[in-house]
């Protein structure tokens, strides 16, 4: 799917750790060189996702993120600082990204997924990682991913649970399989710890490692649901909705 | 003699309802959702409306999984005793 881009001399000692990875290697590390990844809100869960991922040497992030630093990220949206209060938040997560990773290409937007910016955001990436908290910019992301074929890593939050999933299009349940609308009892804010967006974030950073360089087993047709309260960890099955407004037309296997 | 089945509240449920587990009987086997319309008889004003909209019918949002695999659109699944009934709202990230 991605491109592979051969290493430089500084690369390879960079990544030396995670090329040892058996089933990752060299082969592995210049896919994710030449992959591209959307993070949709580089909050709680997308700071950790993007510095994964910069970690990692994905190639290039696509960071979309609206307003300035509030007191209130500062528990659990890494990338942002005490100094950088007031200031644009795709910005200090532009600048904190680069710090760890100086090689790594940033296209920083300075707004939400929306109808209007979903299609031309998706049409740069290879892979999606849906971190937002509102399920219309959510549903608009879905809608391109499933157009486009793009593989989405949907992740969520709320107090000390978290759940994660990897969708491909026409193979898996995609997002509106899963939620058809919004849950009438949803609010914008809510409580959550930053250690649990963090953990989720690492999951999902690790899914789309594992998507982009073609290894392991993601969590396609799964849905991985933990409560870090009493440590409970389930891996169930999810199911493609026949009568979906979004997927349901594409011709692929309707099994997961 | 009555079935019991292990009823599990995730996400917002579990706030709402105050519990994460809890045993239901019924009398025979039945369709899941018939179980869910059970539980709403007993769960309170509250939380009703988590699971059921203003007609009486599952909510579309609502998560529902049994012994851990999803129950989607107009899939029939009927449940008996031993079973493991799982209930999520769907949340997002932040």
């Amino acid at each position: 799917m991605t491109e592979h881009l051969p290493l430089t001399d500084e690369e390879r000692a960079v990544y030396e750790w995670q090329i040892w990875v058996d089933d990752f290697r060299e082969a592995g590390q210049e896919k994710l060189k030449g992959a591209s990844v959307l993070i949709s809100r580089v909050g709680g869960l997308g700071s950790v996702v993007a510095y994964e991922l910069a970690a990692a040497g994905v190639g290039t992030l696509v960071l979309a993120h609206a307003g300035n630093v509030k007191p209130s990220d500062l528990n659990r949206q890494l990338l942002m600082t005490h100094d950088w209060l007031g200031k644009p938040r795709v910005e200090s997560a532009a600048r904190r990204l680069r710090e760890l990773n100086p090689r790594l290409n940033i296209v920083a937007v300075g707004e939400n997924v929306s109808e209007d910016n979903a299609a031309s955001l998706v049409e740069q990436v290879d892979l999606i990682v849906d971190c937002a908290p509102l399920f219309e910019e959510r549903f608009a992301m879905n809608r391109q991913a499933v157009q486009q074929r793009k593989p989405l890593v949907e992740c969520a939050m709320f107090d000390l649970e978290a759940s994660i999933t990897t969708m491909m299009s026409g193979k898996t349940p995609c997002l509106a399989c899963l939620t058809p609308e919004k849950p009438a009892a949803w609010t914008r804010e809510f409580p959550v710890f930053g250690a649990v967006s963090g953990t989720v974030g690492c999951i999902a950073a690790m899914e789309a490692i594992k998507v982009l360089a073609d290894f392991g087993q993601p969590l396609t047709g799964q849905l991985l649901a933990f409560d870090l309260r009493d440590m409970t960890f389930s891996k169930r099955s999810i199911s493609r909705n026949p009568s979906c407004s979004v997927c349901s037309g594409l011709d692929d296997s309707c099994s997961t | 003699m009555a079935m019991q089945l292990t009823i599990r509240y995730e996400t917002l449920l579990k706030r709402a309802t105050g519990v994460a587990t809890q045993t239901l009987e019924i009398a025979e086997p039945c369709d899941v959702r018939e179980v869910v319309k059970q539980l709403a008889e007993e769960v309170g004003d509250s939380v009703r409306p988590m699971l059921l909209d203003s007609s009486g019918q599952l909510q579309r949002s609502l998560l529902l999984f049994v012994n851990d695999q999803q129950i989607v659109g107009d899939m029939q699944c009927t449940v008996t005793d031993g079973d493991d009934v799982t209930l999520m709202t769907p949340i997002s990230g932040g």
